[in-house]
């Protein structure tokens, strides 16, 4: 019987296409409604599931933070949704004040949004494409995971010049 | 009624279309092992949990289906335990099924997922996945404007596991409604009724909050919640009362943010709800399995923290915690004092330290004291390490001349975004945690944890986790939500999928 229980994974082995993104709304930091839709880029939509109590999670946002900064105007667009339940929820703005996040930051209190999406590590960061498709999924943060993160927005802002490097 | 969810969902699957979407998440978990005193010490169990869900324009069906294992098939188990339909936009939808919700911040309702972590009980032995969820149906309407719930369901009891009938896991009936309007561009009110029917009894409860971003970048939140009882005035704060108060301040201004918080909660133990704890959240070790644990039968106090930033990317925590209980004829005041650093030597290297010194009477844990420091190296080629160093003392009120000492040390090393691996070695001379209650002796030498882990990425799709060694159990908190981690000898591989 154990022995069955491997097998569900080893069916879902083969990658199927990605999922998408269905529309979501949640409070953010001031308590305003917002909806995925009204929040998305352009181009790209980098989406951080982060918590106040998560180690890595705080490493890794000075890191987006950068990436932030120097795709904003891109039409690549960030969003931290934080999953802190009500225990931290007071000390998330304040910490994301501190950290220095300039992106919307929306609360998951209930982790809604983030079992819709399957989430299941914190941090998990979403790379979507704009037709809402997700086509990177990150569990946990590892150093250099940025630089990652970085080529997989440039080869949505620029598919050609992509290609030509492939070729 | 297995048969004919799988049937419901098997329509679904066939009646796809172009625009559909059909999703998967699983998560599996396999155990050789047991607990440090059990037999056989080669136990076999493993835990499943397979997440589907449909999409197809305004319709969502999901099930989530969950099974456990055990090499002798005790306590086996396979069941649907989570299914439904939802139909709706962002904006008004309507759910027949299980359901995750919140009233106000949790004072009366709030029901969750903690995605990724599992529950064990130490007398059950039997994993589930770890959720509170409610079975029912929920209307729910949400603008800039207004937010409108009404919910009729019964909440889960997840202290028992799938293998309990559903009577004994759902045994309250709530029917509820909410209603919260943004009277003016900054300010929102709202209020919430909740009715619990449980064996034929009828409890009612109400609360009202309002939400307010004033000048100045500060934001308040308060809420009132109280039991509706003939005996019982409005806004009854008096001892006998059943209420919880809660409020919360936050202010950002420069490098500066800091947030304040009290309640006052008099018997509202309601099982299915979640009041703010107003403790901190460790992302330490030993200061997490530390944590004081949350009474709503007669809990009072504070909490405030400070978070500073330097213009090099240095940046320093600072938190004071106080929390009275008054139970059974008997006062206990927990105190805790939190600060923490962090030092960015250069871009890739940063040093956190920390130090604690906390007080927990109702642990009958005193001069509870803890510091360590956390170092994080990034190398090229997209490696890192950390090293993380904990210390914690404390003594007993009982037995003052004992003094407990806690070490952690662990190193991990990471390859982004595929691999990573380490260990972790744990010490204590905690004589209750020495003794082997199998032998007829009391242990009293230090007792020692030393366990490995290893991450791999498979694809984006698919992560496996595994961990050889002993692991320390002891109560834990993930997402705001404590419980207990049980101790484990042996291997354990973890399997996450995603589509």
């Amino acid at each position: 019987m154990i022995g069955l229980s491997f097998l569900i994974p080893l069916l879902l082995i083969a990658s199927p296409a990605p999922s998408k993104i269905g529309n979501f709304r949640l409070n953010d930091l001031n308590n305003k409604s917002v909806t995925y839709v009204e929040l998305k880029g352009k181009k790209v939509t980098v989406i951080d599931f982060w918590a106040t109590w998560c180690k890595p999670c705080v490493r890794s946002i000075p890191k987006l933070v950068k990436l932030h900064e120097k795709y904003k105007d891109l039409g690549v667009q960030f969003i931290g949704v934080n999953v802190d339940g009500t225990r931290n929820l007071p000390k998330v703005k304040p910490m994301a004040h501190s950290l220095g996040i300039k992106y919307p930051i929306l609360l998951d209190v209930n982790s809604q949004v983030m079992s819709e999406l399957k989430v299941t590590q914190m941090p998990t960061i979403l790379v979507v494409n704009e037709h809402d498709e997700i086509v990177a999924f990150h569990q946990g943060y590892r150093p250099g995971e940025e630089e990652i993160l970085e080529k997989e927005i440039q080869k949505l802002l620029y598919p050609e010049a992509e290609r030509k490097h492939e070729n | 009624m297995r048969i004919r969810t799988a049937l419901v969902f098997l329509i679904l699957l066939w009646g796809g279309h172009a625009h559909a979407q059909l999703s998967f998440s699983n998560l599996l978990e396999y155990q050789l092992g047991n607990l440090p005193y059990e037999r056989p010490r080669d136990l076999s169990t493993a835990y499943n949990q397979l997440n589907l869900s449909y999409r197809y324009r305004y319709l969502k069906a999901f099930v989530k289906f969950e099974s456990f294992t055990h090499q002798e098939a005790v306590q086996d188990y396979y069941q649907f335990t989570q299914r439904g339909v939802r139909v709706g936009n962002d904006r008004l939808a309507f759910t027949a099924g299980n359901f995750y919700e919140i009233l106000g911040r949790g004072l009366l309702l709030r029901s969750y997922e903690i995605p990724g972590t599992l529950r064990e009980d130490v007398g059950l032995r039997v994993r589930q996945g770890f959720y509170r969820d409610i079975e029912g149906f929920l209307l729910k309407y949400q603008s800039r404007a207004v937010e409108l719930k009404a919910l009729r369901g019964r909440p889960l009891y997840n202290s028992f596991p799938p293998t309990f009938e559903r009577e004994a896991r759902r045994p309250s009936l709530l029917d509820g409604v909410e209603a919260s309007v943004r009277v003016v561009k900054d300010l929102t009110l709202g209020s919430a009724y909740l009715r619990n029917d449980r064996d034929d009894k009828i409890s009612k409860y109400s609360t009202v909050f309002l939400n307010a971003n004033l000048p100045f970048a500060l934001q308040i939140y308060s809420e009132f919640a109280q039991q509706l009882r003939p005996e019982q005035d409005l806004f009854d704060f008096s001892e006998g009362s059943s209420h919880a108060f809660y409020a919360s301040a936050n202010y950002v201004a420069g490098p500066l943010g800091l947030s304040v918080e009290a309640k006052d909660y008099n018997d509202f133990v309601l099982l299915f709800n979640d009041p703010p704890q107003l403790i901190k959240e460790h992302p330490y070790v030993v200061l997490n399995r530390s944590t004081h644990l949350l009474e709503p039968d007669n809990e009072s106090g504070w909490q405030a923290e400070a978070f500073l930033r330097f213009n090099a990317g240095h940046q320093l925590t600072l938190n004071a915690t106080q929390a009275q209980n008054e139970l059974f004829g008997r006062r206990t005041v927990f105190k805790e004092l939190f600060a923490e650093f962090e030092y960015k030597i250069d871009e890739a290297t940063a040093l956190k330290v920390f130090a604690d010194r906390s007080r927990d009477p109702f642990k009958l844990e005193e001069k509870r004291n803890a510091a360590g420091f956390y170092f994080d190296k990034e190398w090229p080629q997209q490696w890192g390490t950390i090293l993380d160093v904990e210390y914690q003392t404390f003594e007993r009120s009982f037995a003052p001349h004992e003094n407990v000492k806690n070490y952690i040390v662990s190193f991990t090393l990471s390859r982004a975004p595929r691999f990573s691996a380490g260990a972790l070695w744990e010490r204590t001379t905690d004589v209750q945690l020495a003794d082997n209650p199998v032998t007829d002796r009391i242990e009293t030498k230090p007792r020692h944890w030393l366990g490995g882990t290893l991450g791999y990425k498979l694809n984006n799709q698919h992560f496996v986790n595994a961990f050889l060694g002993k692991r320390r159990g002891g109560p834990a908190c993930t997402a705001g939500i404590c419980y207990e981690v049980l101790d484990f000898e042996g291997l354990e591989v973890r399997w996450t999928s995603n589509f």
